[in-house]
């Protein structure tokens, strides 16, 4: 890839405030990368080149004519293909939408372009965001940059996919299971899922509105903590944001841990975990302690009944949201989105209304219980090493199995609404990455973003690229 | 018309109807004595509390 696209976002955002580099030479480098290589991971859904490189030109000019400038100013980005802007189409993955025009933009997206972003198009992802492997029959299945014949992980595919190989420098997510944090753990790529309610959801496509998060997908925690401290905060659009300050995440960087208490999540889990991902946590864990963290373990509660209930309002909303378009046209889904839609209309409205109320319970349980003397909880981030999309897209028991198990560790935290983080932890025997994840309190993503900083900056996962 | 192969047609149904007794049944075992006057709607006001209350710890 060229020096430009190499550059981290928080490094080509300063190189552009400085004056050593233009919005339009880092959107051209951007899209060169995009048009050239994005068909190779199945990543590109549509470029705007034109619509880019005028934005592009005008960032140069207010900044030649001494205009204040915002954080992001003239950095080029393409998101995931959900976030709606007014005028553009906006398919989320499915030939049901492939000629949706959207009539308003996504909060998300304005606050990116309040900030000075550049939008240089859509990517690809999972059909209507459901599904953990990135696979999508109908477009064609993301490529992992580390080696093609593997997932990219999903359902932020198309994101990850161009990140982690330097084509685009960060793109917006969204997690209802993992859809951030696992896709990032596949590709060597920091995922953060806020707090509920941290970062607006409002005219973005929705799947589960009570599970639903946006979040940042870049090669950096210090790029994380830039475009979360962007595109957070509260937003009458979306009755579900909340009204609590953001912070300065920047500012809660250091280079150490020291103070910061750590529960690791001891053994046994409900999911068996390989030897070689129990020996990079294991790594992952004297790396922290060396940068000064004190290490507390801890037995989990057994998170089968996060993920049993998280399903359940999942199950619920989808098909609440599905119905009209599967009466009207089942047989335009992909098969895989409709097996694991399906059961949602046979959920009972007891049993969710049940789901939903036992969540508050929950919360309080699960945090007055495992943070009473931890700042931050260790997991796993998957259990076992990235699976090759030929042994995931068998549509059977198995593949079902394996998606379970792929979220047991990510998926309780979209029930219970806390702060979680996926930050690379090294690399499994079949060369593809792997990742640990971080939890915290409720908004408590400053520490979140403070610990995958210090380890970025001992270890170094981030100055690690995929051969393209 | 469905362009669903039977196989895959067939699979889906019965992954949903096994779905679905599964979350009936997991529903009912994790929710037990839930409390009969528990208010549904207060999660957003407990993850401010929690947050809260993680404020107040650090200022001690």
């Amino acid at each position: 890839m060229s020096s430009i696209t190499n550059l981290s976002l928080s490094e080509v955002a300063a190189a552009i405030a400085a004056g050593k580099l233009s919005s339009v030479e880092a959107t051209q480098a951007s899209l060169h990368a995009l048009a050239t290589h994005g068909d190779k991971f199945n990543a590109v859904v549509e470029l705007d080149a034109d619509v880019a490189l005028r934005e592009a030109q005008r960032c140069d000019a207010l900044q030649a004519k001494g205009a204040p400038l915002g954080p992001l100013h003239g950095v080029p980005m393409a998101h995931k293909d959900m976030f709606y802007r007014e005028g553009r189409l906006c398919a989320s993955g499915t030939r049901l939408r492939a000629d949706f025009k959207a009539e308003t933009t996504a909060t998300a997206l304005t606050r990116l372009d309040q900030a000075g972003a550049v939008d240089l198009g859509r990517l690809n992802m999972v059909e209507f965001a459901l599904g953990l492997t990135g696979h999508n029959a109908i477009t064609g299945h993301p490529r992992n940059p580390w080696n093609p014949d593997y997932i990219t992980g999903g359902s932020s595919s198309g994101p990850v996919a161009t990140v982690a190989a330097r084509l685009n420098f960060a793109a917006l997510g969204s997690d209802t299971g993992g859809s951030i944090r696992v896709p990032a753990a596949c590709t060597n790529l920091v995922g953060i899922k806020p707090t509920y309610g941290r970062v607006s959801r409002a005219n973005a496509m929705a799947l589960s509105q009570s599970l639903d998060h946006v979040g940042p997908l870049t090669r950096t925690a210090r790029d994380a903590a830039l475009m979360l401290e962007v595109i957070a905060g509260f937003d009458a659009n979306d009755p579900s944001s909340s009204l609590r300050p953001v912070p300065n995440y920047q500012a809660a960087l250091r280079d150490d841990l020291k103070g910061v208490k750590i529960g690791i999540a001891r053994p046994p889990h409900e999911v068996a975990l390989s030897s070689e991902i129990e020996a990079l946590l294991a790594q992952s864990e004297s790396q922290l302690r060396a940068l000064g963290a004190q290490l507390i373990d801890i037995q989990l509660p057994p998170l089968d009944p996060y993920n049993a209930m998280r399903r359940v309002l999942m199950l619920g909303e989808t098909a609440a949201r599905h119905r009209d378009f599967v009466e009207s046209s089942r047989e335009r889904y992909n098969p895989q989105t409709m097996a694991r839609m399906q059961a949602g209309f046979l959920v009972s409205a007891a049993d969710y209304v049940r789901a939903a109320t036992w969540r508050t319970t929950a919360l309080r349980d699960f945090t007055h219980e495992v943070f009473a003397d931890i700042d931050l909880l260790h997991t796993p981030a998957m259990p076992t090493a990235v699976p090759r999309i030929d042994d995931t897209d068998s549509g059977d028991e198995r593949f079902v199995n394996l998606v379970n198990e792929m979220g047991h560790f990510i998926c309780p935290f979209n029930y219970l609404g806390l702060p979680a983080i996926s930050v690379p932890i090294g690399f499994t025997g079949n060369g593809l990455p792997t990742a640990m994840q971080l939890v915290a309190k409720p908004f408590a993503e400053a520490r979140l973003l403070h610990a995958a900083h210090a380890f970025d900056q001992a270890i170094g996962y981030s100055r690690q690229a995929p051969t393209i | 018309m469905n362009d669903q192969p039977k196989d895959a047609a067939d699979f889906a149904d019965d992954l949903a109807r096994k779905t679905a007794q599964a979350v009936k049944q997991s529903t009912k075992q994790i929710t037990a004595g839930l409390a009969f006057d528990q208010e549904p709607l207060t999660f957003q006001v407990a993850l401010d509390e929690l947050a809260d209350d993680q404020l107040l710890d650090e200022a001690r």
